[in-house]
């Protein structure tokens, strides 16, 4: 405005006459105060606007899983500590502070932060606890049993709005009063007396700073410098300090010093972490403290209190000595203004300066899981919503799962690679891992590199499944228990289907053999396509891809025969989904990512609950699993029984595409799922069947992990019997079968309990099925007339 | 944030404290921020201390004080639950129940906090508790039936049943939670006006030797 009305006036003077000359000047200082009403007015209301309204944008924090410990949880000393220091729980023989911890022998002793859930406040707490053999064996509180701690969870990450802006917003109550304190001693101590500038403020700086030979003190006052934040401009002209001071005596004018004191505490500007610009005192505590606000001592509030000054210039990772120095004279400041008596300004003078390590948070670790947070969260929110309401968002994410997956994968490809050294790089890979019990996504590995954004292949490659489809074609058939069974015979013959354009499907076996009929488990176990193809085929293609929409696949493939051997693009993410279905005994689970949301101050906004649906027969899904665990004992991927606890029961499936392309492994304990898939982002061959890469990634997670082995309990209407798998044969009930197999069948189907008739066999499907290819030839030869 | 002026002295009446402070007049003292570092620091008055505030019941001090309502249908043990007919092997070996049949305190203190909460009419933290039990216990079909009738009681009818049918897989031995489990079954669909369907899940019931209704 200034620069407008200048021009007028030279315009005006150049006509000359003095009479003239002295209207237009009347006529110039009239408008002069009539813009400068209008120009306060105007600052009034943006300084009202900035004020009052939405005052900061501040992102959606993102939050892991909580631990939860208790007897018997399944974590180990070392997880638990690895945890508790991600958590920025700090190792303190006085446990002095919450969130701090102690090694005693065989015990670890926690002082808990007191943290706001979506369902209940956990308080602060101290628990003993012991472990034992990679698990909780005791905890006890002030000496009694406890039952349960929930611990803080693990921040992971931040949704920013564009600008990288960051908050932790504090209310002037849950600010330490020596903060305060120390922020009048060294930038305003008027603070309380002036309008908002302060002439004695400014002749005592110039006063000290001249004694001192340098800048101790700053001449603006708290208000100046917060309206100095608000329009916020690199310009240092005359015309910015005035507007800078019309804004401070609005802000007096208008508010409470309380408020101009809380808003300069979040306000102000305390360093730079990367693109994060570390506003407000909230947030420094936790950048250069990894503590809250609340709980940091006094010589760690005067650093931070001294930052003000020059945040890089006094920055205490990069600075040490300076930083000390300022700090020092912070408390002498005080000393010297009575806050503090001799013998404490001198204790905290001697203190380290106590800075964590790094910073804070965990920010950029996940990305692959963050962007599924992000995925789940945009179907309910908005994105301006996101970045700027300060959410709480509460994940499903496990820490300790999360970067067992990110090893085990580039660890197996470093490895596969090394061994070949001829055939070079260029594998990716990607995992997911679930509990299959709640459908929770506990780990997402988007790459090899897990710290590289970018392309998501946990979410976004899809690629086609290959032999992973087959579980889906057994389940199909083993739903109608009165023509299939474990021990129903299937012929392992080549077989031809007519394309769609004429030409004809010739599958085959990966070792180019036909095994002739084969019992169902069998064909399954050791993946045979030519059996599964003429299975598929009597179940119906079409009945197959319904059955595979059902268990969750998210997508509806064409009902080609080539679906039987897995012809169907899918992400891990995807498979694992359907995966799930079968590790929850035919209840699909949506998967999900993120349990909670509430507001910035805890207040419970959504939930997302557990949920189940039943998709498909639990009697026909425990059989399956059966033969799911016979991959692992005599199949595909019993390369890597010897590498797994012999306790530890699991069931998956390999999965290997054209030309060694694709090498996939599904498995799953009692509590884990993880879905793992290796090849190249090109689509050239990887040279790797599913045994010979991803199970090898699996394994290794696996035996990482140690999940709770797999411990399925039969649903009624199972019924076990002997079984002569070679002959396709179950014995009657009550019959000896020694030697023989048991084998779980769906009791109303094949089945039917009777007479040994001397410890008979009869064929394992019954009734009318015939169990041999020539009895069934014969079979489809009646159906046809 | 406007008010009148004996408002303003009032809000401000501790910071006008704290401002008698500044100009140099030591006062006694209090530190919030660290108890190590307390004495000698002149600031604020005290503010209630919030940490002494009531805090809401816990789990840990549930089970501490002995408080323990088991459930009446609690499976006695899990493995004689899971016991394949005529000792056939089961799929994967049989999960040992914890600390030799007791249900886990941890859990008996969430199904606690689930009970409060339920009696309160708060279903969605009772749910919240049980999903927690859940996540400790997965196999523990009486939990999934307590997730059941939270789901009903907030009015979630669909999700309810299905939970009652999980449950229903797990609990093969258990002809009684079963029994349960199909009486919530017919409850979801006599709301939805599915009587056909209703009236069977009701006999199913019946047959589990539930009362006839």
């Amino acid at each position: 405005m200034a620069a407008r009305r200048s021009p007028r006036r030279r315009r005006s003077a150049g006509r000359g006459s003095r009479r003239v000359l002295r209207a237009v000047l009347l006529r110039g200082g009239l408008l002069a105060l009539v813009a400068g009403i209008g120009w306060a007015a105007w600052l009034d209301i943006e300084v009202r606007a900035r004020f009052e309204g939405q005052r900061w944008q501040v992102p959606a924090h993102i939050y892991a899983r909580p631990l939860e410990l208790y007897p018997g949880a399944a974590v180990s000393r070392e997880a638990a500590l690895r945890e508790l220091r991600t958590a920025g729980y700090h190792a303190s023989a006085r446990l002095d502070r919450p969130a701090s911890y102690r090694q005693r022998g065989d015990h670890l002793e926690l002082r808990t932060r007191r943290f706001t859930f979506w369902d209940t406040q956990e308080p602060e707490r101290t628990v003993r606890v012991r472990f034992t053999g990679g698990s909780v064996a005791s905890m006890t509180e002030g000496g009694r049993p406890a039952a349960l701690v929930r611990l803080e969870p693990v921040l992971i990450g931040r949704i920013h709005p564009g600008h990288q802006e960051d908050r932790v917003l504090v209310r002037l109550d849950e600010v330490p009063r020596t903060l305060v304190a120390a922020l009048l001693a060294v930038e305003d101590r008027q603070f309380f007396e002036h309008h908002g500038v302060s002439p004695r403020g400014i002749a005592r700086a110039l006063l000290a700073n001249l004694r001192a030979g340098a800048t101790v003190q700053g001449g603006s006052t708290l208000t100046q410098q917060l309206a100095k934040s608000y329009f916020l401009s690199a310009e240092r002209s005359l015309w910015r300090k005035l507007n800078d001071v019309a804004i401070a005596l609005i802000l007096e004018a208008r508010y409470s010093k309380e408020a101009i004191l809380e808003a300069y505490l979040n306000e102000v500007y305390l360093g730079q972490d990367g693109a994060r610009a570390i506003h407000g005192f909230g947030l420094a505590a936790r950048h250069y403290f990894a503590r809250r606000l609340e709980e940091l001592s006094l010589p760690e509030v005067a650093l931070l209190a001294g930052l003000v000054k020059g945040p890089s210039l006094y920055n205490p990772r990069r600075h040490p000595e300076r930083a000390r120095e300022r700090r020092d004279l912070v408390l002498s400041q005080m000393e010297s203004l009575g806050m503090l008596d001799a013998a404490l300004a001198t204790e905290a003078r001697s203190a380290p300066l106590g800075v964590s390590e790094r910073p804070g948070a965990a920010g950029a670790r996940y990305p692959g899981y963050l962007d599924l947070v992000r995925r789940q969260l945009a179907r309910d929110y908005r994105d301006g919503d996101l970045a700027s309401e300060g959410l709480l968002v509460f994940t499903t994410l496990d820490p300790t799962v999360q970067e067992a997956a990110q090893s085990a994968l580039s660890g197996t490809l470093e490895r596969i690679e090394a061994a070949r050294s001829g055939l070079g790089g260029g594998l990716e890979g990607a995992v997911v891992v679930t509990n299959p019990q709640s459908g929770e996504v506990l780990a997402v590995v988007s790459g090899r590199d897990p710290e590289q954004s970018g392309f998501n292949r946990a979410l976004d490659a899809r690629r086609p499944v290959g032999s992973l489809i087959k579980p889906v074609v057994y389940l199909a058939a083993l739903s109608d228990p009165a023509r299939y069974t474990l021990a129903t015979l299937i012929d392992d013959a080549p077989v031809e289907v007519p394309g769609p354009r004429g030409e004809p499907w010739r599958p085959d076996n990966y070792d180019g053999q036909a095994h002739g009929p084969v019992p169902l488990m069998e064909a399954l176990a050791r993946s045979y396509n030519l059996a599964t193809v003429r299975l598929g085929l009597e179940v119906g293609v079409e009945r197959v891809r319904d059955t595979l929409v059902r268990m969750g696949a998210g997508r509806t493939p064409d009902a080609y025969p080539s679906l039987l051997l897995g012809a169907v693009d899918l992400s891990p993410l995807e498979v694992a989904a359907v995966y799930q279905t079968i590790a929850a005994g035919g209840f699909r689970q949506p998967l999900r990512a993120i349990r909670e949301v509430t507001d910035a101050r805890g207040r419970p906004l959504k939930r997302y609950g557990l949920n189940v649906e039943a998709v498909s027969d639990p009697r026909a899904t425990f059989v399956l699993t059966r033969a799911l665990q016979e991959v692992m004992s005599t199949g595909t991927g019993q390369g890597v029984r010897g590498s797994l606890p012999p306790d530890l029961a699991v069931a998956g499936k390999t999965g290997t595409t054209d030309n060694l392309r694709d090498s996939w492994f599904a498995g799953f304990g009692g509590d884990r799922l993880a879905v793992v898939w290796v090849g190249r982002d090109d689509n050239r061959s990887a040279r790797l069947t599913g045994a010979s890469g991803a199970l090898k990634a699996w394994t290794r997670l696996f035996l990482e992990i140690r999940p709770r082995p797999l411990a399925l309990q039969p649903p009624q209407g199972i019924a076990w019997r002997a079984t002569d798998l070679e002959r396709g044969m179950v014995l009657d009930e009550g019959c000896a079968g020694a030697g023989l197999p048991r084998l779980p069948y769906i009791a109303e189907g094949g089945v039917r309990p009777g007479d040994c008739g001397g410890g008979t066999l009869r064929p394992a499907s019954l009734p009318g099925i015939a169990a041999t290819p020539a009895e069934r030839r014969e079979r489809r030869r009646e159906e046809a007339r | 944030m406007r008010g009148t002026a004996a408002g303003r002295v009032a809000r401000l009446l501790p910071v006008l404290l704290l401002a008698g402070c500044a100009a140099g007049r030591p006062a006694p003292v209090e530190d919030r921020a660290a108890g190590a570092t307390g004495a000698g620091v002149a600031v604020l008055p005290a503010t209630p201390d919030r940490a002494a505030a009531a805090v809401p019941p816990t789990d840990g001090d549930d089970a501490a004080a002995g408080v323990t309502i088991l459930p009446l249908d609690a499976p006695a043990t899990e493995g004689a639950a899971a016991a394949p007919v005529q000792g056939a092997p089961s799929v994967g070996t049989v999960e040992p129940a914890t600390g030799g049949g007791a249900v886990n305190p941890a859990v008996v203190a969430l199904l606690n906090r689930a009970n409060q909460e339920s009696s309160a009419g708060r279903h969605a933290g009772a749910a919240a508790a049980l999903e927690r039990a859940i996540r400790i216990e997965p196999g523990n079909a009486w939990l999934w039936h307590r997730l059941a009738q939270a789901r009903l009681a907030e009015g979630r009818g669909g999700e309810a049943a299905a939970l009652a049918a999980r449950s229903n897989a797990l609990a093969a031995a258990d002809t009684r939670l079963q029994a349960e489990n199909w009486l919530l079954i017919a409850r979801v669909h006599r709301q939805r006006g599915e009587e056909v369907a209703a009236r069977e899940a009701e006999r199913r019931a019946r047959e589990l030797g539930a009362p006839a209704s």
